[in-house]
């Protein structure tokens, strides 16, 4: 298997308050490594504020670290020219965690679905927006409709699909399932676990929840205060935490069961 | 509410009114002096001595069948005196708002694109500024300097020129505006020398919704562009240009939409200063004759305008919502 995402000594910070500039630099992710294969799936986990979410940004290549490099099939996606970051933008796509905020409330669903195509000049026919709405568990009658129109869970489902629609390797899903309730959770994590062997696609999977991780992931990571602070097999990072965070944050589960 | 708000000003306004002895309201039908003994037929005539509710729903009666009575500071009608007078003043204040709404909504796109950088600061700045500068001194130096030195504008509504024209025999009057009549008599010369006259005050009236249009854009822009859609837009590939003016922008202009429609009102009620700094025959101009002259029934007529006019103004941005926020189309 060929490897698919490398991130080598990633770091990142932001200037924060000082309205009149000089603010103080706030470092958010720090010596980050970590490195998966295509096909394989990585489990991102960490306390909110750790840097998750920063990170995903970083490999979607919305904003550029501070220092260090992301490998996408061995290419470094912040030196790519206009036209490969545009090849990029293909085979990466993200998946949010709000769904409320995540799909323009001026377009139906059948603009939001067909809107990767357009922008990346391919052709479609109503018949593959069909396709795509079926294969995230809804009906035809959806394209129609605007995205208020549906709950939660459902809009999450069309996120996906909007994800999907031009066939990517790579799906960042930053938290999809946290402003979901718990049936709901149920059912996209079952989604996403068929789409991913369907596609035969990686997914990057932020949580703080680490059953849900173990659930989709082969590799995964403990990340504490913008550093990686264990990375390994799922496995041994839930099983046998060596680290502190680690461990931390495997006990405020733990009451649970 | 529609009642309910012209009633609440009217009541108001007349109570105000019958602060003013009989007398002094009687007065201003009389213009000689020597008639002055004729004061108490005029006071008996009139009613102006009766209990205020008798008065007040005397009015209102007339108020029901379209007759708001006789504005003596303009001589006619007071309802002929709106229809004479009202065209004007919507032809400047639909000016002013669409260069409030336009550059209001495209300086707060600017502004909240490039958040705390230089062209943010100058353009917080500048509306700012403008917004502090009374309207009358930026009016004066306006006339100043476009009028004084360079000659370019001229106040008052049309030129000596266009006032024949208009007065004319040939040019037909189909709606009072005389933007659109010049168009429909096909008059090019009348209408660029309105739409020439109409510069300066439309700039001045609109100097101070401006700060107000480019803060709400801004604000309401910065919170689109940190939504998920924005970034998952950006994500898919699409062009800046798309992501700011398609997806963002659209969704950020809600809120202006409201504020646009009352600004609107404002406008209108507020050309008060712009109209008599700059001599433009219009609604305002003469609500302040009426003030001056004691004409009650001016001004009462006046507010009453002024108050369905904020009504109606509401009732637009509600229906332009439907347009613009798919959430609450109608089914």
């Amino acid at each position: 298997m060929s490897e698919l995402l490398r991130a080598e000594n990633i770091a990142k910070s932001y200037v924060a308050g000082g309205a009149f500039g000089g603010g103080e630099r706030i470092a958010v992710l720090k010596n980050i490594n970590f490195s998966f294969n295509s096909g394989e799936s990585f489990g991102l986990l960490g306390p909110s504020g750790c840097g998750k979410s920063t990170l995903a940004r970083l490999m979607l290549a919305l904003e550029r670290p501070d220092s260090g490099k992301i490998f996408i099939e061995g290419e470094d996606i912040f030196s790519l020219n206009s036209k490969e970051l545009k090849a990029f933008r293909r085979k990466v796509q993200p998946v949010f965690q709000d769904p409320y905020s995540s799909l323009n409330p001026r377009m139906t669903v059948s603009d939001i679905l067909a809107e990767p195509f357009i922008v990346h000049g391919e052709k479609y026919r109503q018949s593959d927006l069909k396709k795509l709405l079926r294969q995230v568990g809804l009906g035809e009658s959806s394209l129609r409709k605007y995205p208020s129109e549906f709950s939660g869970g459902q809009r999450q489902r069309i996120a996906i699909a909007r994800a999907l629609a031009l066939k990517p390797k790579l799906i960042i899903a930053d938290e999809p399932l946290s402003s979901l309730d718990v049936s709901v959770q149920a059912q996209i994590l079952n989604l996403l676990a068929d789409i991913k062997e369907e596609y035969g696609l990686s997914l990057v999977f932020i949580s703080h929840d680490l059953a849900l991780c173990k659930f989709l992931c082969s590799k995964a990571a403990v990340m504490h205060k913008g550093e990686i602070a264990e990375l390994g097999e799922v496995e041994d990072v839930l099983l046998r935490p060596k680290s502190e965070a680690a461990q931390t944050l495997l006990q405020a589960v733990l009451p649970l069961n | 509410m529609l009642p309910l708000v012209m009633l609440g000003v009217t009541f108001f306004l007349f109570f105000l009114t019958q602060r003013l002895s009989p007398e002094m309201r009687a007065s201003l039908y009389i213009q000689d002096p020597r008639q002055m003994d004729s004061l108490e037929e005029v006071i008996e005539k009139y009613g102006l001595n009766d209990p205020m509710p008798v008065q007040y729903f005397r009015w209102l009666k007339g108020a029901v069948k379209g007759d708001l009575g006789y504005s003596e500071s303009a001589n006619m009608p007071v309802t002929s005196a709106i229809k004479a007078y009202l065209p004007a003043t919507v032809q400047l204040a639909v000016a002013a708002i669409i260069l409030v709404v336009l550059f209001g909504v495209w300086l707060g796109i600017i502004s909240a694109k490039y958040k705390d950088g230089l062209a943010d600061n100058m353009i917080r700045f500048f509306v700012l500024a403008g917004f502090s500068l009374p309207i009358f001194v930026l009016g004066l130096i306006l006339l100043m300097i476009f009028y004084g030195k360079l000659g370019w504008f001229a106040p008052g509504e049309y030129s000596f020129t266009a006032d024949m024209i208009i007065h004319g025999a040939n040019f037909k009057s189909y709606t009072g505006f005389l933007l659109i009549d010049s168009l429909l008599n096909l008059n090019f010369y009348v209408f660029f020398d309105v739409l020439k006259h109409l510069v300066l005050p439309a700039v001045t009236l609109c100097i101070g919704s401006f700060a107000l249009m480019v803060r709400v854009m801004r604000s309401s822009m910065l919170e689109e562009l940190n939504k998920d859609y924005v970034r998952s837009a950006r994500a898919r590939g699409l062009s800046d240009f798309k992501v700011i003016y398609e997806h963002a922008g659209l969704n950020a202009m809600i809120p202006v939409v409201t504020l646009a429609g009352i600004q609107f009102i404002r406008l209108l009620g507020g050309t008060v200063i712009v109209e008599t700094v700059f001599d433009y025959p219009g609604i305002g101009r003469w609500g302040v004759e009426c003030a001056q002259q004691l004409d009650i029934a001016g001004v009462m007529g006046f507010s009453l305008m002024v108050a369905v006019l904020f009504v109606l103004g509401n009732l637009a941005a509600d229906i332009l919502y439907t347009a613009i926020d798919p959430r609450i189309r109608l089914k």
